[in-house]
């Protein structure tokens, strides 16, 4: 006669009376199924204590504040106001530092899809950059034989990142969404051959050391921007959801262009046009839940911003007002080099708003392109390809 | 009317104190496991206690239980009244984590990883599911766990052990194994 699993349960909570507990505990030793099944149970329960446990560790929390404020019948302002501070921040600046590092300047480059990766946000604000301070920024940073390898040793120092897992090629959306974990939608109209691929989660850290910064900074000839002390070794954090990427076309193997574009140094701009002519008839559709950043409310990161942006080139006054004004809690800043007919706009898809950058037709230098994004219950889209952006849109409004 | 908390004549001030004292903890620690976030926390706390003082239970027996699952309830509630809240959840864990001084970046973002996760499969749980598991690993035996849940004593075993099967599946599937 075997005992029930409800028995063997409950024996495992220790929830039987003397009697019971006698008999399982004499008939666990003679019966080895459910000797095995004890054991098993046994284990999912210790597993999940363990993982519940994990959640535990919580700062400690005052009672005679919260008494106070529960005898004073009102949830405080401070709930109101500390909560804003907490929520996910889009410390947009430390990662456009990042991707000045790892990828150099470019603020919509069609093919590097890491770039969206770690860009996904509410809402996009673009700031328009004057070309000739990119330059500048390439020449004082990456083209200087100095401050090159002492920019990629800060690099390796302070920036972590950790992938769970490696990319996939799944069959089908439904398999997608189940490697990504979030609904998947593919464009209605778009036939023929499609490849689909996921990529991992990733999450990135950051400790900002503001001696080094500054001093690469002073080297680079540019002490007007100051990094301000009270940032020194915060630590901010991006987790980028697991995405799905869906290419249309003949197209590039995405992952060894991200590769090589990590690893060598090469101008991006041509590199960029013979990709582009190479994959004429190449479109993706980038989707994954937008990303998160977070950084202690100790960061000030309107701060942050200003420095950043007055990198990317904008004057100090400027970027003072900007970095003030922006919601930094939710928005994305795109700083966008506004040469080479690169247009952005605001337009109406998916039943949102989303941010449209297009290039013109430049004959044989460049051909017309398009990149749409936009954020749909919490999910970033992006639409790339060669063409008129009315395509782009087309596709954003037969997402299913 | 959520301005005004009139204390009801039967509970005095500081009968209140030390119910307020003797829980308070408790249920803290359970909406933080379930948020992961200190001001949401507190937050949550607070409202509910305020909800025992404003709508009392119609019996004073299993005072702790009652206001355990008042607790779970609103931390629930509060979760999905934002849909941003399901980031703000994984963040506000990593942002916790950041401020252990012994760990390395590396390790605390693991741990704030392993945290979201684990959130990520109580929330994703059938909720009635996820409130016995949060209640059981929090100390209650099926007894308090049957009052506090208005449920008969003898299914607990059997709602426990699928409980405990569902989160392991959703968990696994989130990850891929323990």
């Amino acid at each position: 006669m075997h005992t029930t699993e409800e028995m063997l349960h409950a024996h495992v909570d220790r929830e039987l009376d003397s009697d019971q507990t006698r008999f399982v505990s004499d008939h666990l030793t003679q019966c080895a199924e459910c000797s095995n099944l004890f054991s098993k149970l046994q284990e999912r329960s210790n597993l999940i204590r363990e993982k519940l446990e994990i959640l535990d560790g919580p700062p400690e929390v005052s009672s005679e504040m919260l008494l106070q404020r529960i005898q004073s019948g009102n949830q405080s302002q401070e709930t109101k106001i500390v909560p804003s501070r907490f929520k996910s921040v889009w410390a947009s600046a430390a990662a456009i530092l990042l991707v000045f590092a790892a990828w150099q300047f470019h603020a919509v480059r069609v093919w590097a899809t890491e770039f969206l990766n770690l860009f996904r946000v509410q809402q996009i604000a673009v700031v328009p950059i004057d070309p000739a301070n990119v330059r500048q920024w390439n020449k004082q940073f990456f083209d200087s034989p100095e401050n090159r390898p002492r920019l990629e040793q800060l690099f390796s120092d302070q920036v972590h990142v950790i992938k769970q897992g490696t990319p996939q090629n799944v069959a089908s959306a439904n398999d997608a969404a189940k490697v990504a974990g979030f609904g998947v939608r593919l464009p209605g109209q778009l036939s023929g051959p499609m490849q689909l691929k996921t990529q991992p989660e990733m999450d990135v850290s950051v400790r900002i050391d503001v001696e080094k910064v500054q001093s690469i900074l002073d080297d680079a000839g540019r002490n007007d921007i100051r990094i301000p002390q009270e940032l020194d070794g915060q630590l901010v954090n991006f987790h980028v959801p697991s995405s799905v990427t869906a290419l249309y076309g003949k197209c590039p193997d995405l992952q060894a262009e991200q590769q090589k574009n990590s690893h060598e140094n090469r101008d991006d701009d041509e590199h960029e046009n013979r990709m582009m002519q190479k994959y004429p008839d190449c479109k993706l559709v980038v989707q994954l839940p937008s990303p998160s950043v977070v950084a202690p409310p100790s960061l000030n990161i309107s701060q942050l911003g200003q420095a950043m942006l007055q990198l990317a080139g904008l004057p100090e006054n400027e970027a003072r007002k900007f970095a003030e004004k922006i919601d930094w809690s939710s928005t994305l800043v795109i700083p966008l080099q506004l040469d080479r007919n690169m247009k952005f706009s605001d337009v109406t898809v998916d039943g949102v708003q989303g941010t449209l950058f297009s290039s013109e037709d430049l004959g044989r230098y460049r051909t017309a392109a398009y990149n749409l994004m936009w954020i749909r219950d919490g999910i970033l889209y992006c639409v790339m390809g060669q063409g008129k952006s009315d395509e782009a849109i087309a596709i954003a409004n037969n997402m299913q | 009317m959520e301005n005004t908390a009139t204390i009801p004549l039967r509970i005095q001030e500081n009968e209140f104190e030390i119910f307020f004292r003797n829980n308070y903890r408790r249920v803290y620690q359970l909406v933080y496991r379930l948020t992961g976030h200190k001001a949401e926390a507190e937050d949550l706390t607070v409202e509910t206690f305020m909800r025992y003082l404003q709508h009392p239970p119609a019996t004073e027996e299993h005072l702790t239980g009652w206001i355990c699952r008042v607790a779970t309830h609103l931390a629930f509630n509060a979760l999905r009244s934002s849909k941003r809240r399901t980031r703000y959840e994984e963040t506000a864990a990593l942002y916790q984590v950041i401020r252990a001084p012994s760990q390395t970046p590396v390790e605390e973002l693991e741990r704030a990883t392993e945290q979201s996760k684990v959130r990520n499969a109580l929330q994703r749980m059938n909720q009635r599911s996820s409130e016995l598991l949060l209640l059981h690993y929090s100390g209650f035996s099926y007894k308090e766990l049957a009052a506090a849940l208005d449920l008969s004593p003898g299914s607990i075993g059997t709602l426990l052990a699928r409980a405990e099967k569902e989160f392991e599946k959703i968990y696994r599937d989130l990850k891929g194994g323990f």
